[in-house]
């Protein structure tokens, strides 16, 4: 079963979610909506075509947006609220059902309705939202009222084709006062009484303060609630799939009986082949969906998605990205094993290159590695990545040199072997001219369990090197303080990412100063300067982790070898989506 | 904390207001007219029945009670709703810890940050800088 991103039903737009967003409203948008229904069938999908009206989220064309209550808006990206009267529900309830016949006339099996995720139809289901005294708001039968006149005047309109509703298992919106589990479980019995033919079930609305489908949440850990609900429709097929990427993990949750059917979305971003991969037994080759929310970063700047893991994403039909044989096969050496190395000696060698990986550590993996092994998320995440590219090194035969670290006299010696040089190096950490900077321990080192800090311990840098050193010193006993120039921390964090630091800086006590400039490190610490004089920060230990591109060998390798690059943060330091979308880019046309 | 121990608090505008001028490079960045609210949440749920005020003057801060009417009528483009018990934590740090303690809060869920006007508004009235200190992104977030 395949969904097609949601529609908003709406001539307005009140219900439309974000740019670029497809619309069902009118006649005229059915010829490409008719080309995806019959794609999807002729690859022998059932095909749905789901209906979003974003209520508290839409109208992002307009000033405003649809909602039961005035209830004023927690995210600045969202805009502010206007009441529905009962006339305006049943336009909804039209627009719905209108939408809904188009779909099925345009050769759609069945639709499915936006319930949940703080959408319209859950801002009426909700506690918090929803403040209506008429027969719409109130008590739970009233709050579901909206819904089950919607659902069933849609089920009348398009007969015996499919009608699927998605609601949340929990909102996660409790300490604003909205749902909780148990209502949001007599909301679903409600919908499965409203003559729908499927469930599918989400977590979290998108204003939710705890996360729902970020790394730090485990995968497999939200079934519970699938599981319960299962327990309740047993005769409703049930599909689930909020933080659950694996098929593996997925298919044990079936067989189980915790839900029917597995729905997967952003781990389709990572890896549209991933479903033809597990059914051909090379699960190892399924680029891992890690969590990262990079995707939903850019839409929320009114941006095309594109994914960390996936740099074709968005892509696809433009020769520069496609994967096409080389006009003759070169021998490329790769210098450092880091995601762009990584990822530049796959795409190379998919093509038929002969690619060399030189690694001067004894694993490959880079920062990569050093910070799976300290993640406070979820370190699978980052190993399933790093086994993808184990098993893409495997699978094209590229040959890897660990533990050796490569110099411009070794590569001397090595002159006329390669046509292509990549240098991959990295970054660095830089004691560079601070004074006292001899005194301090890298980042690096202190990650890699190299050196010892002391009880005491001073990281100069709250990006996001700093601040996992930071957390992981903290989780070890250590007292830190992180000092940053910039006015806050995490300014180099995804911004789906932000948060989690700065929450993890709050709960681990982690003490930050901000906004001040690295004066020298003495034995005593470190003193920095403030706007109202200098200000001595007492320490044991000293961290620096402030990066630096190393670019030395790549200058050195000039006139060496016919064709030289760099990419990743040997270019400058970023962060994985830069690395690995540098690596694919250069390994497509080398 | 009881609601006569919540009017208490509300009510002391001039501690409020010595407090947030001993502090108003905080809202340095916020323009003339802008205003924010702070309103209590009753234990069930729902809003107290007074907001507290602060507006944005050229070189001072002004603190006022109004009557709340609901959000609908607020005239404020900030609303911090407040349990009893966060509105009391920073009472007691008000002179030094307001913005802490008020992003201490809201990251517990005792405090619910509402912004009364769009996005491209509270721009425009430099309240960006306020809104991220207190963890909330401009752009939107999602996990």
């Amino acid at each position: 079963m395949i969904t097609n991103q949601g529609a908003y039903p709406d001539p307005k737009g009140e219900g439309k979610a974000y740019f670029r967003q497809v619309a069902i409203y009118d006649d005229k948008f059915l010829p490409q909506f008719e080309r995806i229904a019959a794609m999807f069938k002729e690859n022998g999908a059932v095909a749905i075509q789901q209906i979003l009206h974003a209520g508290r989220y839409g109208g992002i064309d307009l000033g405003y947006c649809a909602a039961p209550s005035v209830v004023p808006q927690t995210l600045p990206h969202f805009r502010p609220p206007r009441e529905m009267s009962k006339d305006d529900i049943k336009q909804c309830i039209k627009e719905h059902v209108e939408a809904a016949k188009r779909a099925i006339k345009v050769g759609f099996d069945g639709v499915e309705v936006t319930s949940f995720m703080g959408y319209i139809l859950a801002n009426f289901l909700s506690k918090f939202t929803n403040r209506r005294t008429d027969e719409y708001g109130g008590s739970l039968e009233n709050r579901g009222r909206f819904m089950q006149e919607l659902l069933m005047e849609m089920k009348e309109a398009i007969g015996d084709h499919l009608l699927i509703v998605r609601l949340n298992g929990t909102e996660l919106m409790d300490q604003y006062g909205g749902n909780t589990e148990e209502e949001c479980l007599e909301l679903i019995k409600m919908a499965a009484n409203s003559g729908v033919d499927m469930i599918s079930m989400c977590i979290g609305w998108q204003e939710s303060p705890a996360s729902s489908i970020g790394r730090d949440v485990a995968p497999g850990h939200w079934n519970y609630l699938a599981k319960q609900a299962k327990k309740e429709i047993p005769n409703i097929p049930l599909a689930f799939g909020v933080r659950l990427p694996g098929a593996v993990m997925a298919n044990d949750s079936i067989a189980k009986g915790q839900f029917d059917l597995w729905e997967v979305c952003r781990p389709f971003l990572a890896d549209p082949e991933r479903l033809h991969k597990v059914a051909e037994d090379r699960t190892r080759e399924v680029k891992p969906c890690i969590g990262c929310l990079l995707c939903l970063s850019r839409l929320f700047r009114d941006l095309p998605y594109i994914c960390s893991i996936n740099p074709v994403l968005g892509h696809e039909v433009e020769p520069e990205y496609q994967i096409r044989p080389p006009a003759y096969q070169k021998n490329v050496i790769i210098i450092g094993g880091g995601p762009a190395g990584l990822e530049c000696a796959v795409t190379s060698a998919r093509r038929g290159h002969k690619v060399t990986i030189y690694e001067k550590k004894e694993s490959l993996g880079g920062q990569l590695r050093v910070y799976s092994n300290h993640d406070l998320a979820n370190k699978q995440d980052l190993e399933d990545l790093l086994s993808y590219y184990e098993a893409m090194i495997e699978k094209y035969g590229i040959e890897v040199k660990l533990g050796v670290e490569m110099t411009a006299k070794q590569f001397r010696k090595m002159l006329h072997r390669f046509d292509v040089a990549v240098a991959a190096t990295g970054s660095g950490i830089d004691h560079g001219s601070l004074p006292g900077a001899e005194k301090a321990v890298t980042a690096f080192e202190v990650m890699e369990d190299k050196v010892q800090c002391g009880k005491r311990v001073a990281v100069i840098s709250g990006k996001k090197v700093g601040l996992s050193t930071a957390e992981y010193l903290s989780m070890a006993g250590h007292e830190v303080v992180v000092i940053e120039q910039a006015k806050r921390i995490a300014e180099d964090v995804m911004p789906t990412w932000k948060w989690r630091h700065a929450s993890w800086v709050e709960e681990m006590n982690i003490k930050t100063i901000t906004g001040v400039y690295v004066k020298e490190i003495t034995d005593a610490g470190v003193v920095v300067i403030k706007e109202n004089g200098d200000l001595a920060v007492e320490a044991d230990t000293v961290v620096l982790a402030e990066r630096q591109s190393q670019q030395g060998l790549f200058q050195e390798l000039e006139f060496m070898v016919d064709e030289l690059h760099i990419i990743g943060d040997a270019v400058s330091p970023r962060g994985l989506y830069q690395a690995i979308h540098e690596g694919y880019r250069l390994g497509a046309r080398i | 904390m009881n609601k006569m121990t919540t009017d208490i608090i509300l009510n002391d505008i001039e501690t409020w207001r010595i407090c947030l001028n001993i502090n108003k490079e905080i809202f340095s960045e916020i323009k003339i007219n802008g205003k924010i609210g702070i309103l209590p949440r009753n234990s069930d749920g729902s809003e107290g029945s007074t907001i507290q005020v602060w507006e944005i003057l050229e070189d001072s801060i002004r603190v006022s009670l109004q009557p709340f009417l609901g959000f609908r009528d607020a005239s404020a483009d900030l609303i911090f709703l407040l349990e009893s018990s966060a509105l009391e934590e920073i009472y007691r740090h008000l002179k030094n810890e307001l913005l802490i303690g008020l992003r201490k809060q809201i990251r517990h869920g005792k405090a619910l940050l509402f912004l009364m006007k769009g996005r491209d508004y509270l721009i425009d009235m430099g309240y960006e800088e306020l809104i991220e200190y207190l963890g909330i992104p401009c752009l939107g977030t999602c996990h």
